[in-house]
């Protein structure tokens, strides 16, 4: 008898049961019990706790009225999924969350059983906007688990171009920002706290103390999920820079704040003056779209600097300046 | 990317024949087939992920289970008819499993993140959706569910400001309605702005970018549009259909799968700085060089994208190969040079 019959024919059984069955009674009626004693207390145990990973609640009352002895049943009104009774509109909303958290394609088995679970239909009609928000990748399980636990875990991290370490967190929260997962919490190593891109942990997240009870650590009162991570790509107030740079370039700074000096010249090239942000970002853009950057000065001086490398780079290789 | 480098754990996952994999397929299978008794063999492979043997090999699970002692009516019946699956008998598996925490916290973070998008909240159908949602669950689990939303913040706004909010919630609009939009678009290989009609097919979000998907009359095929590019979007009116067979699935996973593995061959050599790149891309391959830096090959149709890049992470990029690139990067640096010695 395979473990995943005698799974079903237990849940059969105890949801069909109307009264609580003892573990001797279980074992008559299901097949695959047959050990006695202390292992199959221990078989039993842990069918029960797998059942009720998978959401199956096996619960435990007393078989009769002197309490003496104790029995196993679960509750179908507790077991089943109550009805949403969603508007159509509603329902297609929903399975929009669905397919955002899992993926659009249904790779993973509880991804698609949840979506079963609710008739969530993950191929109905072509919706308007979709978003991945790949919460079916197992490191994610790990840490919500985690998080919502607050234990201790440790992974090995590998940022580019340096070898992975063993880093060890007190996990304070998850931050999905522009495509990206990341971990933030009090970095134990460093005694500092600290954010970890999921993309660059390297295997799998393990609990500090796998057999630990309660949690390990406090989450500070004044800590924000929402303000943890560098806004980057959002304006800043200050510094602001003056730029020249062709039409097109142009009308696509404009949708970021920029704003218009005076008239093209005989080139074509406007002047426009928007905030810097994020200095590095803003170079980057400058960089590859042929913006002149006129001011702050140390911008300028940077821009000309990076070029001059550059060609001296193409012109000579490296180490040929 | 995120999206690349959890595929593998995926597809890993999707093969997971454990006892739990299959009993928690099992228990929502059961139920969706009582409730949709028309659904053909191919559509409840598609639903379930599965193929036809392991459709056969549930059935004839449940087959030989059922409630003890098996009187008549004890039994479960499920078998192939055709091409339909008939099943009885099954009263206790009739319906599904309550969600489990974990299905209901990702179900309610994806959705309210969705939900905090303008172009959704005015629809207003998600909201009331997780407000019923929040009504059956257990108390436990909605208290669990709610302390992790405070602890996950998931921002699908990407932060280039209120233009792109405005021109993405105009083209779910029209996604929605399936009326086409003239937009300008800039195109950032070529540095210019064109005007072009497009049918809005689907308005998505991969690797921090939204993205439209659609056919672009002006190209006279599919095209994918960066939304943070759009310069302008003006609603035409005019109605258009989806072609047959379009899969929004297909751009769930990363938008330039597909795009890298043809045309041209390059090979740049990176300094660390520069070694994100490795991250970002789809590459053909890479090798640490003797001299420390990282060679990474990728590919492209557009020669004038490769030259940007390495502009972009000037000086931390030498393109080493074809000879074309790095004249082109040469050339661009020194035009670009030009007016900082002018003045």
């Amino acid at each position: 008898m395979r473990k995943v019959e005698r799974l079903v024919n237990l849940t059969a059984l105890l949801l069909d049961t109307h009264r609580p069955l003892t573990l001797d009674q279980i074992a008559e009626l299901v097949p695959g019990y047959e050990a006695t004693g202390e292992s199959l207390r221990r078989m039993f145990e842990r069918d029960k706790e797998e059942l009720r990973g998978l959401g199956v609640p096996v619960e435990r009352a007393p078989v009769d009225a002197w309490g003496t002895d104790e029995g196993y049943y679960i509750d179908p009104g507790v077991y089943a999924m109550p009805a949403l009774d969603l508007a159509p509109d509603e329902h297609a909303a929903l399975a929009l969350a669905a397919r955002a958290w899992s993926g659009g394609r249904m790779a993973d088995a509880a991804a698609v059983a949840g979506l079963a679970k609710l008739d969530l239909d993950p191929g109905a009609r072509p919706e308007a906007v979709q978003a991945n928000l790949d919460g079916s990748s197992p490191l994610l399980a790990t840490l919500l688990e985690a998080v919502t636990s607050r234990k201790r875990i440790m992974f090995p991290y590998q940022p580019p171009g340096r070898e992975p370490t063993e880093r060890h967190l007190d996990p304070y929260a998850l931050v999905h920002r522009r495509g990206t997962w990341y971990v933030t919490g009090h970095d134990a190593d460093r005694g500092a706290q600290r954010s970890f891109r999921l993309s660059r942990i390297r295997g799998t997240v393990r609990l500090a103390r796998p057999t630990g009870r309660g949690p390990e650590y406090e989450v500070p009162e004044l800590f924000d999920p929402r303000a943890v991570l560098p806004t980057a790509g959002e304006p800043d107030v200050t510094p602001v820079a003056v730029v020249r740079a062709d039409e097109s370039a142009a009308r696509l700074a404009e949708l970021r704040g920029a704003k218009r000096e005076g008239a093209a010249d005989i080139d074509g090239r406007v002047t426009l003056r928007l905030p810097v942000g994020d200095p590095s970002t803003f170079l980057m853009w400058a960089m590859g779209n042929a913006v002149e950057i006129l001011e702050p000065p140390e911008l300028r001086a940077e821009a000309r600097s990076r070029l001059g490398s550059l060609l001296d780079l193409v012109d000579r290789g490296r180490g040929g300046r | 990317m995120s999206t690349t480098a959890s595929s593998g754990r995926r597809s890993a996952g999707a093969g997971d024949a454990s006892a739990g994999a299959r009993l928690r397929r099992l228990l929502a299978l059961v139920p969706w087939l009582l409730a949709h008794p028309q659904a053909t063999v191919d559509e409840i492979c598609a639903r379930f992920t599965m193929t036809r043997e392991q459709l056969v090999a549930d059935l004839d699970l449940l087959y030989v289970t059922g409630v003890p002692p098996y009187g008549p009516g004890d039994l479960m019946e499920a078998w192939i008819d055709g091409d339909k699956v008939h099943i009885a008998l099954a009263d206790y598996f009739a319906r599904a499993p309550r969600l489990t925490w974990r299905e209901a916290a990702g179900l309610y973070l994806a959705g309210r993140a969705l939900a905090a998008l303008p172009e959704i909240a005015e629809q207003g159908s998600l909201t009331r959706a997780l407000a019923k949602l929040e009504a059956v669950l257990p108390a436990d689990q909605l208290d669990r569910v709610q302390e992790l939303a405070g602890k996950v913040s998931v921002d699908l706004d990407s932060g280039e400001g209120e233009a792109e909010r405005t021109h993405r919630a105009a083209l779910v609009r029209a996604a929605a309605a399936d009326r086409r939009v003239q937009i300008e678009y800039w195109t950032g290989s070529r540095g210019d702005l064109t005007r072009r009609k497009v049918d809005p097919w689907l308005v998505f979000a991969a690797s921090g970018h939204w993205y439209l998907a659609g056919y672009c009359h002006k190209a006279a095929g599919e095209r994918l549009f960066r939304v943070d590019r759009i310069v302008s979007v003006t609603q035409t009116g005019e109605p258009f259909e989806r072609p047959d067979g379009f899969d929004p699935a297909a751009y769930a996973e990363s938008p330039w799968s597909g795009a890298f593995d043809q045309g041209l061959e390059c090979e740049l050599d990176l300094e660390k700085p520069a070694e994100w790149v490795a991250e970002y891309f789809p590459l053909l391959g890479q090798e640490r060089r003797p001299d420390g830096r990282l060679r990474v090959r990728l590919a492209t149709n557009e020669l004038a994208w490769v030259v940007r890049l390495v502009l972009r992470l000037a000086p931390d990029a030498e393109p080493v190969s074809p000879s074309e690139l790095r004249q082109a990067v040469a050339e661009a640096a020194r035009h670009n040079l030009a007016p900082y010695n002018d003045r």
